[in-house]
């Protein structure tokens, strides 16, 4: 009697159990506490299947190795958790050569640790797409990305980091500043003994100038710099702090990660992006062997979904989606005006031009003593 | 006449034990050390399918001129750094340990708070306080005179500043355990033959010091050899580098050269084991300098007279410009939207710290209090086990490995943690992404200061000591915990001090193999710092020294780090 | 009991340590007996502490064996660990425990041994008023005096009633005054206790006071071994007579057989020794100690009488150090007469102190 009646709440069970995974099919989801996500999920990633949700939670947790824009990510990261509280964000920052050379050691090691990966180069990401170590994923707004800003369906661009000159506005008065909205105003005489540049092996974004300048106007301009005996400063950020504090008054290859946190914080500064716009952009990509490989996709997806990228873009620089209204307050300002056209870039070139850049670099400008 | 063999003594199972653990730390030196020699005969990163073997990356390093100048300056940089922090440190600690001067108790403690903010923030800080234009320093002083700038510190004096004033402070604390330690009666009878207090420091305590001396000498000078941070902010506006800015910037440039800079990390293992050599030639003859014999010894301060005052004095400027002027600018910055001369109500805000205290950043504080405090004494009594067993070995090999022990100290920490991961990537056992790893980095990272600080503390002792103990019955490993370890507990004191201050300190390798479960306090302030928020990082340095310094103060009340001593 | 009285409590045989290269003790051999107080001598570095050390168990032997109690405790195969051999040792600095009090130094042995609390107590008490230090139980070593501490360490080690005590240098840091004093207690108390002992001095009359049978060791061997008069009389050769009591070294100019020993030729003067010729090897020395060569007024009754002239005379209190030459012939005296630089003595001295040895 007793085991006739177990065996009848079990098959009533199973029945339920039956009926609920039909709704979550039809409907597209069972857990309850899913549904706000997966409301979510309908109305800013089109086409993306409810299991994906289903199975990122499964998994729980996703791993980022990111590059150090704290402020953007956190952001961005936790919104994410809002939205999706089953998977678990968890982050590895570090400078762009050591995050490489890390992920790189552990794929050649054959332990993936690392979901998505970001870069500021995306001829890194180019290889890599190419190497096969980047998982191939299509996120579902593809389409709202140009072929400039993604390699589609392996990383899409989350920023343009932008370079141009900065001043400080106590320090150089308007009529001084207007010189600073084409590149060849850096040459101008005024600016001897008050300018500084960012020393090109600090990499990046502090090198990509150079490389532009040196090919565009030739070693003559170079030498006007180095005649102007500009403060050689080794990094980024150094350089945009020692530009609000007023140690120096222009800074010539500034970048805007350096720049807007400052300029947010209320620092006496303000930049032009001359034309032609120099500015990688920063692109993000799922690892092949991602440990966490539906929810990676699932943040791959949000990431590029349009709160996602509001998100981060409003800290983190200027955005390559197309026709994205740019969050940051200093899209606002009168004076804030993104390039229209950009100065061609190509990794091979680039990295082969390093040395005779850098060899230019100390020779015109960097002279020794 | 019946003839036994007594059963016992014949396999002594310690000894084995004791070099089975010697030769398993041996490979894990030399592993990551090995890696960073093979990578830089490579053109791509060891195990990168398409890499093979060439010499280019050994042919730039050591023979470009580029590479041979910051070499140069690599050298001249660290020896002078290391001779100023001797003079001034040995001062300090003299003056702190060994004389009448007052205030000394309370100076005792302070003098290791210019340890507490890493070079890093240092050098920012002197930023904040000497740039030519907006430094706070030269601000002030422009508005009082008219001078437009007091002392720049983009300069190679300004370099030498910031490194002194900070080993300094790590040579007090080294030099402070060594003179608590000594046998007065040697000064007293100095003293008996007329020689003053000054003459008695330097003709007498001096020698007595020496070996301290020489191993302070070599840790600076590797240290400041193996220190990017400094150099690359302050040397650049004047076009000084030196190894290890360019080993930065072989990693900084797109792509990375990680193998060019493996081999410029080569060229500093070279320089290390000649400072190596030097402080070989220095402690040479350990019992020499014997300090703690069977004799009762006691202990004496030499009475400063007339020069009481103006040693307080001195120390008083020391503290000036180490601890005050430094931590206002950090203070400062920290409740500033950004650093800047111009001071106004507006640049001043709460966020930076209601940025960071929260809840997110609470892991690593603890993080960073376990491994520092915990991995602290772990390595304490790890370099103490390793000296111990290395007191057994045969003098070639012991020497063998005082040499080995200096490399990893000497590899740029970059490197080191590069190394670390291709040697440990690998691995299935759970070493890489836990906090052993972390551990080993800083085992490795403090090998060469901690074994020769233990080897120093146990030749200290007269080895007659021990042996009576031994002929009382006690085993090796029991005369050991009875009176070796209790007779030089100033020396494990200080040293588990300097570790817990270095760990906590320890970015460089940190940040190349740390987790989201390993995050350290040095991690989030270095990812603030290059996210570009200064001073989010100032806060973090602030609330990472306080922390430091309570945790330095409470253990000194307890176990009487350096107020104990004192009292002695 | 015959047997176990046969049985030497320590038995050295061909002991050898290297270190590297270096013989620093070079194949010796000897035993100690119960109750016997063994005392090496020598010069620096002539092995007398590696002997002790190797003894002890903090050297390990290259060659040879030690037996202790009939029981191989160290070959260059295995050396039995110091803590199992159940040796007492002094060591020259005391090597007291700067962190312990007196009290807690010489109760460390017995704590080792797991006696209880009470035990240990009653005999480090016992041992302390041995000493005479009980009332400095509390205090810590630096706060004693020289010779206190030396009393402490002897107390460490004999509160432990070791099989054997080993003295290295024990009272080589005190003043002289002191150190006769301490060479009495010391004696008295190895008595006391009723220890076996090997004492090692460089001074000769600690070794004369305390010896039931001296070693003198060279270059890390044995150049003879005996009663403490037997070496003081009879030195095998130069090295022993120079470092046991103060002789003349003369060389003769030849020696041949005569009635009863050997007749001597120093030229000018000819000395009668009771030993024969070939006593001291091929090409002997001879050997007079200095208290041996008497100063006489008028010339004396006997044998070896000769005149000499008094070159210089040193007053040491109670006796006089003289400076003689006779006919070329120069020799040294120790004697309580008084002389005056310039005079001319009789000197006399008896065949049997007129010693043939081996250079
Ligand atoms: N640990 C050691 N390593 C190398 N040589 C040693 C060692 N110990 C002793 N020696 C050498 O062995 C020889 C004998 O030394 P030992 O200490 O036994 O002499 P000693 O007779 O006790 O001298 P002293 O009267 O000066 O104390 C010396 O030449 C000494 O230099
Ligand atoms: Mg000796």
């Amino acid at each position: 009697m007793r085991n006739a009646c177990t065996r009848l709440a079990m098959t009533a069970s199973l029945l339920a159990a039956g009926a609920t995974m039909a709704i979550a099919q039809g409907a597209g989801l069972a857990d309850p506490k899913l549904q706000a996500s997966w409301a979510f999920m309908q109305k800013e990633m089109p086409g993306v299947p409810a299991s994906l949700l289903e199975e990122a939670c499964k998994e729980g947790r996703v791993m980022l190795y990111h590059g150090t824009w704290v402020q953007a990510q956190d952001a961005q990261v936790k919104r994410f958790q809002e939205r999706f509280p089953c998977v678990k964000v968890e982050k590895f920052t570090a400078d762009t050569g050591q995050r490489q050379e890390r992920w790189l050691a552990e794929i050649r090691a054959n332990r993936h640790v690392a979901d998505i990966v970001q870069d500021t180069d995306p001829g890194f990401l180019d290889a890599q797409s190419a190497t096969g170590t980047l998982l191939e994923y299509k996120i579902s707004n593809d389409a709202a990305f140009d072929e400039a800003a993604k390699r589609s369906g392996y990383w899409y661009a989350s920023r343009v980091a932008l370079v141009g000159i900065a001043w400080n506005t106590d320090l150089v008065s308007d009529e001084e500043a207007k010189k600073l909205l084409r590149w060849e105003g850096i040459v101008d005489p005024i600016w001897k003994g008050r300018a500084a540049v960012v020393d090109p092996a600090a990499g990046g974004v502090a090198y990509l100038p150079w490389y532009v300048w040196l090919k565009q106007y030739g070693p003559d301009f170079l030498q006007k710099i180095g005649d102007l005996k500009p403060r050689v400063i080794a990094a980024i950020v150094p350089a945009s702090a020692s530009l609000a504090s007023g140690d120096i008054a222009v800074l010539f290859n500034a970048s805007e990660t350096g720049l807007l946190p400052l300029l947010d914080r209320g620092a006496p500064i303000r930049w032009s992006l001359p034309e032609p716009g120099i500015g990688p952009m920063t692109g993000q990509a799922i690892a092949r062997h991602a440990p966490h490989p539906n929810a990676a996709k699932l943040f791959q997806e949000y990431s590029f979904t349009e709160e996602g990228y509001g998100i981060w873009q409003k800290l983190g620089g200027a955005p390559a989606r197309r026709n994205f209204r740019d969050q940051r307050p200093v899209a606002q300002e009168k004076w804030y005006k993104v390039p229209a056209t950009f100065a061609p870039y190509d990794r091979a070139d680039a990295s082969t031009n390093l040395q005779p850049v850098m060899d230019a670099y100390r020779k015109l400008v960097a002279r020794p003593q | 006449m019946t003839q036994t063999r007594a059963q016992h003594g014949s396999f002594d199972g310690g000894r084995i034990g004791g070099f089975l653990f010697l030769a398993l730390l041996l490979a894990l030196i030399a592993a990551p050390i090995l890696y960073v020699i093979y990578g830089s005969l490579r053109t791509g990163a060891p195990g990168a399918a398409d890499a093979g073997f060439t010499l280019e990356n050994w042919r730039t390093a050591y023979l470009s001129s580029a590479y041979l100048k910051a070499l140069w300056n690599t050298m001249a940089l660290s020896a002078i750094v290391s001779v100023l922090a001797l003079m001034l440190g040995g001062a300090l600690a003299w003056l702190v340990a060994r004389t009448d001067m007052p205030g000394r108790t309370q100076m005792a403690l302070l003098l290791l708070v210019p340890l507490l903010i890493s070079n890093l923030i240092t050098t920012l800080a002197w930023i904040a306080l000497a740039a030519p234009n907006a430094g706070f320093l030269n601000a002030w002083f422009r508005s009082m005179t008219g001078v437009r700038t007091l002392f720049d510190i983009y300069s190679f004096q300004g370099i030498v500043l910031v490194h002194v004033l900070h080993y300094a402070s790590f040579a007090y604390l080294a030099i402070f355990a060594a003179l608590r330690s000594i046998d007065a009666s040697l000064e007293e009878a100095s003293y008996m033959l007329g020689v003053g207090p000054l003459g008695t420091g330097l003709r007498m305590t001096l020698p007595l010091i020496a070996p301290t001396l020489a191993t302070s000498f070599l840790i600076i000078f590797v240290l400041v050899a193996e220190n990017f941070s400094v150099p690359t902010l302050l040397g650049s506006p004047v076009g000084f580098h030196t190894l290890p800015s360019l080993i930065y910037q072989n990693m900084a440039v797109t792509p990375a050269r990680p193998t060019l800079a493996a081999a410029a990390g080569t060229l500093l293992l070279w320089v290390a084991l000649i400072g190596a050599a030097i402080q070989r030639r220095i402690t040479r003859n350990a019992s020499r300098y014997i300090t703690v014999t069977g004799k009762g010894a006691r202990l004496r301060s030499a009475k400063l007279g007339g020069w009481r005052i103006p040693a307080l004095c001195f120390v008083a400027l020391y503290l000036f410009l180490a601890v005050i002027l430094p931590y206002f600018a950090l203070m400062l910055g920290s409740f500033m939207s950004f650093l800047t001369a111009n001071i106004r109500p507006s640049v001043f805000t709460l966020e930076n710290y209601a940025t960071i205290l929260v809840g997110d950043n609470l892991a690593p504080v603890f993080n960073s209090l376990i491994l520092s405090a915990g991995g602290g004494l772990g390595l304490t009594i790890l370099y103490l086990g390793m000296s111990f067993v290395l007191a057994q070995a045969s003098k070639t090999f012991a020497r063998l490995v005082e040499y080995v022990t200096i490399l990893p100290s000497a590899i740029p920490a970059l490197i080191l943690g590069v190394g670390l991961i291709w040697t440990f990537v690998g691995w299935s056992v759970p070493i890489y992404g836990t906090m052993a790893i972390l551990l080993i980095a800083y085992f490795l990272r403090n090998l060469g200061y901690g074994l020769r600080q233990a080897n120093n503390a146990f030749s200290q002792i007269a080895r007659e000591l021990t042996e009576a103990a031994r002929m009382n019955g006690a085993s090796r490993l029991r005369a050991l915990w009875d009176i070796s370890i209790p007779l030089i507990r100033p020396a494990i004191l200080s040293l588990w001090t300097m570790l817990f201050i270095f760990i906590f300190m320890e970015v460089s390798a940190t940040i190349l193999l740390y987790t989201p479960d390993t995050r350290t306090m040095p991690t989030v302030l270095w990812n603030y710092m290059s996210s570009g928020s200064q001073p989010h990082a100032f806060a973090i340095a602030v609330a990472q020294a306080s922390l430091v310094f309570i945790v330095l103060y409470l253990a000194d009340r307890k176990f009487g780090l350096l107020r104990k001593t004192l009292e002695r | 009991m015959q047997e176990i009285h046969a049985t030497p409590v320590l038995d050295v045989r061909s002991l050898t340590k290297a270190f590297g290269a270096t013989k620093a003790v070079d194949d010796i051999s000897f035993s100690v007996h119960a109750g016997e107080i063994l005392v090496i001598v020598g010069g620096s570095g002539c092995g007398k502490t590696t002997t002790l050390r190797c003894i002890a168990g903090l050297e390990e032997p290259t060659g040879g064996e030690i037996h202790l109690d009939g029981v191989l405790i160290a070959s260059a195969q295995h050396s039995m660990a110091p803590e199992r051999r159940g040796i007492g040792m002094v060591f020259q600095s005391y090597a007291l425990w700067p962190h312990k009090t007196i009290f807690e130094n010489v109760a460390y042995g017995l704590e080792r041994r797991g006696l209880k609390t009470q035990e240990i107590r009653s005999r480090v008490d016992e041992a302390l008023t041995q000493v005479g230090l009980q009332e400095f139980a509390q205090r810590f070593p630096s706060s004693l005096s020289g010779g206190q501490q030396q009393r402490v360490a002897l107390a460490r080690s004999a509160v432990l009633r070791p099989k054997l005590l080993l003295l290295d240098e024990p009272l080589s840091n005190l003043d002289a005054k002191l150190r006769e004093h301490m060479r009495d207690e010391l004696q008295e108390m190895i008595r006391l206790f009723d220890m076996t002992a090997i004492h090692i001095t460089h001074d000769q009359e600690e070794a004369m006071a305390l010896a039931d049978r001296i070693i003198c060791m060279r270059n890390g061997r044995i150049e003879q071994i005996g009663a403490p008069r037997d070496v003081y009389r009879s030195p095998v050769n130069r090295y022993v007579a120079d470092f046991i009591g103060s002789s003349n070294i003369l060389e003769p100019l030849g020696i041949e057989a005569a009635q009863g020993g050997s007749l001597i030729d120093f030229g000018s003067v000819k000395l009668r020794s009771t030993q024969a010729p070939d006593a001291g090897g091929a090409k002997p020395s001879i050997a007079v100690r200095v208290e041996a060569v008497e100063l006489h007024a008028s010339a004396p009754e006997g044998e070896n009488v000769f005149a000499a002239t008094v070159t210089k005379a040193t007053y040491l209190g109670g006796n006089s150090l003289y400076r003689l030459e006779a006919n070329g012939l120069r020799l040294t005296a120790r004697a309580s007469d008084d002389y005056t630089c310039g005079e001319t003595v009789h000197l006399r001295i008896a065949p049997g102190d007129v010693r043939l040895i081996a250079p």
